[in-house]
């Protein structure tokens, strides 16, 4: 039957597990609630949003830019638009939920982007990744707030480092860069803000913050300075290239140091200088935050040019301030006259005297009782070779009694004192004047003269006379002495010894009876008493006569002598000689030829006093360590002509760069050239006086 | 020779083009083609129910793995997130824009236009109420459609690439992916469910032809 | 159960005068061209069914030459620029020791493709001819062919993940290349071909052979 279509085969099927409908509502439920679930978690997952205006937008992107703190994401930005006067963009992040009550009002935002600064390259990795925004803010939730406003540059002490911050002002020849490290000992123990100039637009100053726990270091005895760059110098050690490090040669850096102890922990906030190498870090000691400075004037009643700003101020040789301006005064009523004077302030710091306070409470009171006890101000050399000046505060003595003026404005005024200074060119020309004033060739031609007559003195007739005659006497005691009468003066003094003796015997045997009485005890004691008695007699009696006789002699013989004539020749030298030696001249001389010349008047007063021949030889004695003495003073002049010589061409050489036509080289050119002349003058004299030193003794 | 009043009695087998006559399968019996056995009705008991319950659900997960974030990839500290309609955009260069229509049409649109048209067609059906006008149309273009909806082709491939790019990267599902695989599950259910013959039955007696 | 033997030869609804409507299974008289029913068009054989199946199928196969000529990931690390055609893609795959996923990429991407050219092509050519494989083969050579068709497009879905998500900046980004275009059109061509194929043709050749032979 093949037009009648078969049934349709139909055959069974395994049951499937999906037969009961009702379960199978579960599964759109199911989805339903899930799909809720994910969508309500999502959205009460979501954080609240806040607004961070910015600069730029600086490749922010809705979507992708996170909001990142301490390197984790806690936040994305939404959505970039601009404010409503078009200046600032405004970026819409979503915070994450438990982070958002942290946010608070002082919490930061930046830009963390691709930047090339002193300390190096950072943010190399938002190139990849893109930028992002960083926040800062503390651990404590004070409740989220909206509006936010971003940083333009990162923050000094970005993810909440603690650290002390203090303020860095340059001084002249200082740089500071931003970011640039600051360095103690070789370690980085801190980072140099954004500079920016200060109020008065006169130096550059910059945050900067030392991290924990190197702030503890930081007291107000600490300085800083600048340790960019290198230094180039050439010394006796040769030439010297200096630089702390690499890193600090090209980005900048600052080191520190506390130099001295004794300062106070320094405060958040507090200002600090920074030099421009460490020598001047060192050598200063001033610092805004050092105690309160005390202001004086001073008024000079000369004008000396040399005092410049920041020069010192020493009391007692201790330095406790320094000249903070200078400028002249006019004041015809207060002087008397309409000339220039020069009024200086002076900036003290009273703590580098470290006062008592219980005696006195203001430092100005100190200074008003030293006034009272003669304390005065006056400007003096400080170095030499450039004329700089110092005021040097001192006790004058007889000084005219001054009062220090405490109500004058706007400083306290000290009252000053004649100044010493030694004009370098001055005092040069005036020692070589005196120099040239001194009459050394009339002095050497009277002593000379002098020479000549103790010479002829000595070598006169009469003189030479002297020892032959004290010769010939010596002889005549000897042969007074050797004669025959004194030769016999014994035998007769034994003979009549002998009979004393002989008398004595006798007497003896005449005791002899009386012996057994007292009496030839007693006799005996007088005859032993009476030949002790004889024979002293003996001794001192022997050749008494014959000597007296020779003696008489002898003063007969020297009185025939011309004693007295040389001795009244000697006196008259002796007082022209005198009369040389009081004169004024003499006594300007230096000292090395008036104490020559004092031990020869020295000489020449005992031979005046004492005997003739050891005078003599004393004066002989005296000239001849003199003329020692002016050798050896004149020894040393070709030295001092020569080493003046080089003086002279070393500071020739220095003023040979100075321009040629101003005032100080032709000054210095005419002092060089006197110095020259009065070496040259020296060196004749000490070449006359070596070639022959006796001139000085014998003359020329 | 047939009696063309009884054509309602017959069936054709769409593959082989066989002829016979219709007869309601028992309930776990299937009607097969006896030549190329094709299965040609395949009726469930309150498939109906099923059906539109399954579809309600697979619209709302299309509806939430379109807008919910479906993978997010991480490496070397940058991160990207995609939707779906993210990685239909990938093709957004240059010629290469067709394939972002075709490819949201094949992922999402169309199998969304499918259930959209099958609760269209079957819901009344489910609730014993005449068909919605333009129900036939409907699931016609819902029939011819099924080819065309590839979610579930498209869900194998994002297994494929995570594996080609965990390697590389740090992968995170998002609530779309997971949405996404439960709902390639439900569609090859449904299909299961669904005897398009049964629902061309029950249009045909609702609505008089 | 009642079951028809194989070997008893089947009504068909062309043999009846009838035409079987393709989407409800429902029987008319030949010559409707609307299914009353479904509202689909009806049609008994079409001769320009092959056209259409060959048309696409060409189209597919041209679609296909430039899919694997260019490159279908281009990979841009921070270091250099890679593009990879698709067998590029897989070798490399392979040779970096993911042989899997390589295996499933030339699965994806190659065999299957060309599986199903030459399938399409068989199928096309077998209605025509007479061919020695059995009906139940074709249909069921149409069957996987018509499943597998859509799967082919994982690759494009790939491509479109790795793309979208693989976008870290300047660390690594993943474009898709022109090859995917040409690849995602091959699929659709092929899809289209297959649909266009009438799988009733297969039976139909059996019953002009059999009653050929008999």
């Amino acid at each position: 039957m093949t037009d009648q279509p078969p049934e349709i085969p139909v055959q069974s099927v395994r049951q499937s597990l999906f037969e009961r409908a009702s379960v199978v509502w579960l599964v759109p439920m199911a989805a339903l609630l899930v799909a809720l679930g994910v969508a309500w978690q999502s959205y009460s997952d979501r954080g609240p949003v806040i607004e961070i205006s910015f600069q730029s937008a600086a490749g922010m992107s809705p979507g992708e830019t996170v909001l990142r703190y301490r390197d984790v994401d806690v936040g994305l930005v939404e959505d970039v638009a601009f404010s409503d006067n078009l200046d600032r963009v405004l970026a819409t992040v979503r915070l994450d939920k438990d982070i958002a009550s942290f946010v608070d009002a002082d919490a930061q935002f930046w830009i963390i982007r691709p930047e090339v600064t002193a300390r190096g390259v950072t943010g190399l990795d938002t190139v990849l990744s893109g930028v992002y925004i960083e926040g800062a803010w503390d651990g404590e939730p004070d409740g989220l707030v909206v509006r936010h406003e971003a940083l333009g540059d990162p923050p000094l002490a970005a993810g909440g480092q603690a650290g002390l911050r203090i303020m860095l002002n340059a001084s002249p020849g200082a740089a500071l860069s931003e970011g640039a490290p600051i360095l103690y000992k070789g370690i980085e123990v801190g980072r140099i803000g954004k500079p920016g100039l200060s109020d008065d637009g006169v130096n550059a100053q910059a945050n900067a913050i030392v991290f924990e726990p190197y702030g503890k270091i930081i007291t107000t005895a600490t300085r800083f300075w600048d340790t960019s760059g290198f230094t180039f110098s050439i010394g006796t050690g040769g030439a010297e290239l200096d630089f702390t490090s690499l890193a600090s040669l090209i980005g900048g850096g600052v080191a520190f140091e506390t130099i001295v102890s004794g300062g106070r922990p320094a405060l958040d906030g507090a200002a600090f200088g920074l030099f421009a190498d460490e020598g001047r870090a060192r050598a200063s000691l001033f610092d805004t935050s050092e105690g309160t400075k005390l202001n004086l004037t001073v008024v000079f009643r000369e004008n000396f040019s040399g005092l410049a700003v920041g020069a010192p101020v020493e009391l007692e040789g201790v330095r406790i301030g320094e000249v903070s301006s200078i400028r002249g005064i006019v004041d015809e009523d207060r002087f008397g006259d309409d000339a220039v004077r020069l009024l200086a302030t002076l900036a003290l710091l009273p703590s580098r005297l470290s006062l008592d306070v219980a005696e006195f409470d203001d430092p100005l009171d100190y200074f008003e009782q030293r006034v009272d006890a003669g304390l005065r101000a006056r400007l003096v050399t400080a170095t030499i070779l450039t004329g700089g000046l110092k005021v040097e505060m001192i006790e004058v003595p007889d000084a005219p009694i001054e009062l220090m003026d405490l109500s004058a404005e706007p400083y306290p005024i000290l009252p000053s004192a004649q100044s010493e200074i030694s004009d370098m060119t001055a005092t040069a020309e005036g020692v070589f004047q005196r120099i040239n004033a001194l009459p050394i060739e009339e002095l050497l031609v009277s002593a000379i003269g002098f020479l000549d007559a103790a010479e002829t003195l000595v070598g006169g007739e009469d003189v030479r006379q002297v020892p032959g005659d004290v010769r010939g006497l010596i002889g005549d005691v000897r042969g007074l002495v050797g004669s025959q009468e004194l030769q016999t003066l014994p035998a007769e003094v034994s003979a009549l010894v002998g009979e004393l003796q002989l008398a004595a015997a006798d007497m003896r045997i005449v005791t002899a009876s009386l012996s057994e009485a007292d009496l030839v005890a007693r006799l005996q004691g007088a005859v032993d008493s009476a030949t002790a008695a004889a024979t002293g007699i003996e001794i001192s009696v022997a050749g008494v006569p014959e000597l007296l006789t020779s003696l008489t002699a002898l003063s007969d013989r020297v009185a025939s002598l011309p004693v007295e004539t040389m001795i009244a020749q000697v006196n008259e030298t002796l007082a022209s000689a005198e009369m040389l030696f009081a004169s004024k001249d003499t006594q300007a001389l230096p000292g090395a030829l008036a104490t020559a010349m004092a031990e020869v008047e020295a000489a020449i007063l005992e031979l005046r006093e004492g005997g003739a021949v050891r005078n003599l030889n004393q004066t002989l004695a005296s000239a001849e360590t003199a003329a020692a003495a002016i050798e050896t003073a004149v020894a040393g002049l070709p030295s001092l002509a020569v080493r003046i010589e080089t003086l002279v061409e070393r500071a020739e050489n220095t003023l040979s760069g100075v321009d040629q036509n101003s005032e100080l080289s032709r000054e210095a050119r005419a002092s060089l050239r006197d110095i020259r002349n009065a070496a040259k003058a020296f060196e004749s004299l000490s070449r006359a006086l070596e070639r022959r030193p006796n001139s000085v003794i014998i003359g020329r | 020779m047939i009696d063309t009043s009884k054509l309602g009695e017959l069936i054709v087998c769409t593959e082989c083009d066989a002829l016979y006559k219709v007869r309601q399968p028992e309930r776990g019996q299937v009607a097969v083609c006896a030549r190329c056995h094709t299965v040609l009705a395949a009726p469930r008991a309150k498939a109906a129910l099923q059906i539109v319950a399954l579809a309600i659900a697979t619209m709302i997960l299309i509806i939430g793995a379109a807008v919910f974030p479906f993978l997010r990839i991480e490496a070397g500290g940058v991160a990207n997130a995609a939707s779906v309609l993210d990685i239909a955009y990938a093709f957004s260069n240059g010629i290469l824009t067709v394939l972002v229509v075709a490819t949201i049409a094949m992922i999402l649109a169309i199998p969304a236009l499918r259930v959209g048209l099958i609760i269209y067609v079957l819901a009344p059906i489910m609730l014993d109420r005449p068909a919605l006008p333009g129900a036939r149309a409907a699931f016609r273009v819902a029939q011819k459609m099924r080819p065309w909806a590839m979610a579930e082709v498209f869900a194998i491939g994002c297994a494929v690439s995570l594996v080609k790019v965990a390697g590389l990267a740090q992968v995170t599902f998002g609530p779309a992916f997971w949405m996404f695989a439960v709902l390639t599950v439900l569609i090859v259910i449904q299909q299961k469910f669904m005897c398009s013959w049964s629902v061309w039955n029950a249009l045909a007696s609702q609505t008089p032809s | 159960m009642e079951r028809v033997g194989i070997t008893d030869p089947v009504l068909t609804a062309r043999d009846a005068g009838l035409v079987g409507c393709r989407t409800c299974a429902r029987a008319w008289p030949m010559g409707t061209e609307v299914c009353p029913n479904c509202g689909s068009r009806v049609v008994s054989r079409s001769r320009r069914s092959l056209q259409r199946v060959w048309a696409w199928w060409l189209a597919g196969l041209i679609c296909y030459v430039p899919a694997n000529i260019y490159p279908m990931l281009e990979t841009r690390t921070l270091v250099h620029t890679e593009s990879s055609t698709i067998v590029g893609g897989a070798v490399e795959l392979a040779a970096h020791g993911s042989y899997g996923i390589a295996l499933i990429v030339l699965v994806a991407s190659v065999v299957i493709p060309v599986g199903k050219f030459v399938s399409i092509a068989f199928l096309a050519l077998s209605v025509r001819r007479i061919s020695r494989a059995s009906p139940q083969a074709r249909h069921g050579t149409y069957e996987i062919v018509e499943y597998i068709g859509r799967w082919s497009m994982i690759d494009v879905f790939v491509v479109a993940i790795l793309s979208s998500l693989v976008q870290l900046n300047a660390v690594a980004a993943i474009q898709p290349g022109p090859a995917s275009l040409a690849f995602a059109l091959s699929v659709i061509f092929t899809m289209l071909s297959a649909q266009a194929f009438d799988p009733r043709m297969i039976w139909d050749g059996i019953e002009i052979d059999k009653a050929g032979r008999e």
